[in-house]
């Protein structure tokens, strides 16, 4: 054999040798144990002292905690979602309270596209009631058993009276005031509601909704509060004295100043003809209200046009100018809307404890409906009447909200 | 094995040739000689092959138990993951949780799981895709280190939208295995893809063979990282962190072989399906609701 060519053969040999030793020294002992990688590699892998030790971990030493989170709605959200994940707590120390609730509850409460129908979300602007500070979350609901249930303290209950009530109890227009009363009276009669023996189509349903505790916390918080709404009342012009008579029979639905509430309309700065032309068609049958024909029939042409100029001559101050130019809605979606401006304006525009409609997206407050008539979301006052909607109608109303304009 | 069958068969075209009886010289007779030999090489090889074969299953057969790792085996388990977008809120729990349970990268961009959000607006063909690694959602979130998603789409009217939360397939055919060239990634007996860290040596083929985007190289450590299933959890009895944390069980997972296990049912109650079925890899990750757009 030529030279050149064993000399190949032997430097050949020699890389193989070289390769195969190195193979043989680098590779690791358990390589090709199980397959074409380290035998040992997984075992490796596996250890690791787990940083998320459960709920029942924590039920060890809170156990108060967890017996609340356990039959409460959280049930779902482990602890360590919101208390970061224990490892070696409590030897490590004591583990966070969540500081911000609104940006904590927010990750999972937050109406948003995307989020399925079935979770419970909120518009955080809009709850409970439109509002612009930021309330912690935590004020109202228990962290570790949100659902608003009988344990509730009176100012979250309140939450349900300010929209008629007022915010100090003080009572608006129709609506009575509460701070002036007594626990006892306000006890018994809130019972009355609830029983059946006073009937009030707003204050029943909202009274069965509630329990006796519940009931008795709002009657000692209003009582306590008396006083406090005494809003010193201002001194009558000359105008108004001479008519104070006449104007008793208004201003429990138009409000004191004629500033108008819920569906009752605002008087207070209207033309002075217009205001004689309407009493006067009341009192003579061209115009038909239930609540206005027969008041109307009891005032004499003179007194209609003094209360016109009483309530001309105030100023439209307290008036609010309409939202927008309504949108044309045909008369069968108008009187549908009749059912809602009570309580949630006659723009929609929401007052006290009733969201705004004005404005919301057609698909939320159709589904928002729904949910009330499946019995989804359930509410003393609205489930009644969304019983009593149609498919259709709820469509109708809803493409109307959406319609208007929104006054945030 | 496949290889010994080629062998087999080019030996018995060889056989074959011989019977046709036209032997002679020239350039006939050239081929057949070929021909032997390349039999005779074959035969060799065979029996080589074979020499190997019975070598490795005495091997199999004497010793490798399951891996030393305490109170498991992993021959009794098959793991499954199953993921039902339907009840995803995109509350990205499961991410921090990941994040915190694995010591993984903090920065905006680098998941072992993640959760995309498609949202199609009226009158729009395509939808908006974005995840928590945005910008808008980082500064939302306050810092690198959180996620949340933001609410752009207030006052927009949206046609459709959901969440898809990702993470890695562990496939049954998985790509990422087959390009590593040290063999440091890997498929166990359980069904896990898992990396050896102390073998990669960070040439990132596996991150392009991955036709779903879950691996990705970790800065620090100069090595790739991805998704183990929570693997120092799953072996002591424990669910991986983002399916314990989730609050509304949009994350499965169990044994595939306990027909009463979580998964089990999750795939045998529901019209399961997985992501890009067309590359072959045959995912274990099932999903419910997912939507035409979404691979
Ligand atoms: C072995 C007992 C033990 C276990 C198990 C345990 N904790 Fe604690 N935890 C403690 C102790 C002790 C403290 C400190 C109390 C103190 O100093 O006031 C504490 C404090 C806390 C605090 C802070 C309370 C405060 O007032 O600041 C939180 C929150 C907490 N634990 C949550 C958890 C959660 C969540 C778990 C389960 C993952 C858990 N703990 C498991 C013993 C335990
Ligand atoms: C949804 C989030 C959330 C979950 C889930 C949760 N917590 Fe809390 N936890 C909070 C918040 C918020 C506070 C602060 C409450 C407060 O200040 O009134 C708190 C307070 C605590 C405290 C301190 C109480 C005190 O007043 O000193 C302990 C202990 C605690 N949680 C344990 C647990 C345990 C155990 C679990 C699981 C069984 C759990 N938490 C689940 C949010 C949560
Ligand atoms: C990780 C996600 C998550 C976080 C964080 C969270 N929740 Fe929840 N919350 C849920 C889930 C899931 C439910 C149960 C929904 C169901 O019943 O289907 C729920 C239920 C509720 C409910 C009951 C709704 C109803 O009427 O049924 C309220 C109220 C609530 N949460 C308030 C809060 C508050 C307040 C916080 C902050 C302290 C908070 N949540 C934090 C996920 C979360
Ligand atoms: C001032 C008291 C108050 C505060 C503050 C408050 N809530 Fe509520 N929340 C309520 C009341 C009352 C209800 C029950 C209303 C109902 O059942 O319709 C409620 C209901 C809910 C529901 C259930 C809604 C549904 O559609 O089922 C969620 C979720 C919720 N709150 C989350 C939050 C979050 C998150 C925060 C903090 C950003 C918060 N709440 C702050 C009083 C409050
Ligand atoms: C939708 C409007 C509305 C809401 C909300 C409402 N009320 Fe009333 N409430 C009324 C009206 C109207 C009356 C007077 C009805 C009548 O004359 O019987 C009334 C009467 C009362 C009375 C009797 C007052 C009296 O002088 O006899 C009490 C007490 C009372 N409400 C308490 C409450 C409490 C407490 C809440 C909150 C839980 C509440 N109301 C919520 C409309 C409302």
């Amino acid at each position: 054999m030529p030279q050149h060519i064993i000399r190949l053969i032997i430097v050949l040999t020699v890389f193989l040798a070289t390769a195969l030793a190195a193979k043989v020294y680098f590779t690791d002992e358990s390589f090709y144990r199980y397959g074409h990688y380290r035998g040992d590699a997984p075992a490796e892998l596996a250890v690791g002292d787990p940083k998320f030790r459960g709920p029942a971990y924590c039920e060890k030493c809170h156990v108060d905690r967890h017996v609340q989170w356990n039959t409460g709605v959280h049930k779902g959200v482990k602890c360590e979602v919101c208390h970061t994940p224990a490892d070696k707590h409590p030897a490590t120390g004591k583990l966070p309270i969540p500081a911000d609730t609104v940006k904590l509850c927010t990750l999972c409460h937050e109406k948003m596209p995307g989020r399925p129908v079935s979770q419970p979300q909120i518009v955080v602007q809009d709850h409970p009631y439109p509002h612009e500070d930021r309330l912690e979350c935590i004020t109202c609901h228990n962290p570790h058993s949100p659902k608003i249930g009988a344990e509730l303290p009176a100012e979250a209950l309140a939450i349900q009276c300010v929209g008629c009530h007022g915010a100090q109890g003080e009572g608006v227009g129709a609506f009575p005031a509460l701070a002036d009363k007594s626990a006892a009276y306000m006890i018994e009669e809130m019972r009355k509601y609830k029983s059946g023996l006073r009937q009030n189509p707003m204050m029943t349903p909202l009274m069965q909704g509630l329990s006796d505790r519940d009931i008795e916390e709002l009657a000692k918080y209003y009582a306590a509060m008396g006083g406090k709404s005494a809003a010193a009342p201002t001194a009558p012009t000359p105008a108004a004295a001479a008519v104070a008579q006449l104007t008793a029979k208004c201003v429990g639905c138009h409000g004191a100043k004629g500033e108008g509430a819920g569906t009752f309309p605002p008087l207070a700065g209207k033309d002075v003809d217009y205001l004689r032309d309407q009493l006067a068609n009341y009192k003579s049958g061209a115009r038909q209200n239930p609540m206005m024909t027969p008041i109307a029939q009891g005032l004499s042409d003179e007194d209609i046009a003094r209360l016109a100029e009483y309530y001309a001559t105030l100023g439209a101050g307290s008036a609010s100018a309409p939202a927008g130019a309504a949108p044309s809605a045909d008369p069968a979606t108008l009187q549908l809307t009749a059912r809602c401006t009570g309580c949630h304006g006659a723009e929609g525009e929401g007052m006290g404890a009733f969201p705004g409609l004005a404005g919301k997206q057609t698909d939320y407050l159709v589904d928002q409906l729904n949910n009330y008539k499946s019995g989804v979301r359930a509410n003393p006052v609205m489930t009644p009447i969304a019983k009593g909607l149609t498919g259709e109608q709820i469509e109708k109303l809803a493409s109307y909200y959406s319609l208007l304009k929104s006054k945030q | 094995m496949t290889c010994e069958k080629d062998i087999d068969r080019r030996g018995q075209t060889a056989q074959g040739d011989e019977d046709d009886g036209d032997a002679r010289t020239g350039r006939r007779g050239f081929l057949k000689d070929v021909g032997k030999a390349v039999a005779s090489i074959g035969a060799l090889a065979a029996s080589g092959t074979a020499l190997l074969a019975t070598k490795q299953t005495a091997q199999a057969a004497a010793e490798p138990g399951p891996p030393a790792i305490a109170g498991y085996d992993w021959n009794e388990h098959q793991w499954g993951y199953g993921i039902d977008a339907t009840r995803c809120i995109g509350c990205l729990r499961c991410v921090e949780a990941c994040k915190a349970e694995n010591d993984v990268v903090p920065t905006a961009h680098h998941f072992r799981t993640w959760v995309e959000r498609y949202v199609w607006l009226e009158g729009e063909e395509r939808p908006h895709v974005d995840s928590h690694s945005d910008p808008d959602n980082v500064a939302a979130s306050g810092s690198e280190k959180e996620y949340r998603f933001d609410n752009r789409y207030q006052g927009k009217k949206v046609y459709k939208a959901f969440f898809v939360p990702k993470i890695c397939n562990h496939c049954r055919h998985p790509s990422c295995v087959q390009v590593c060239p040290t063999g440091a990634t890997f498929k166990t007996k359980d069904g896990a893809v898992l990396i050896d860290h102390s073998y990669c040596i960070g040439c990132q083929y596996c991150v392009q063979a991955c036709p779903y985007g879950a691996r990705f190289f970790d800065p620090r450590t100069q090595v790739t990282e991805k998704c183990t299933w929570c693997y120092h959890r799953i072996t002591k009895g424990l669910k991986p962190a983002c399916v314990e944390v989730c609050p509304v069980n949009a994350r499965i997972f169990g044994d595939l072989n306990n027909e009463a296990s979580d998964i089990s049912k999750f795939v045998t109650e529901n019209r399961v399906q997985v992501l890009k079925p067309e590359t072959g890899n045959a995912p274990t990750c099932f999903y419910v609701g997912l939507d035409k757009e979404v691979s």
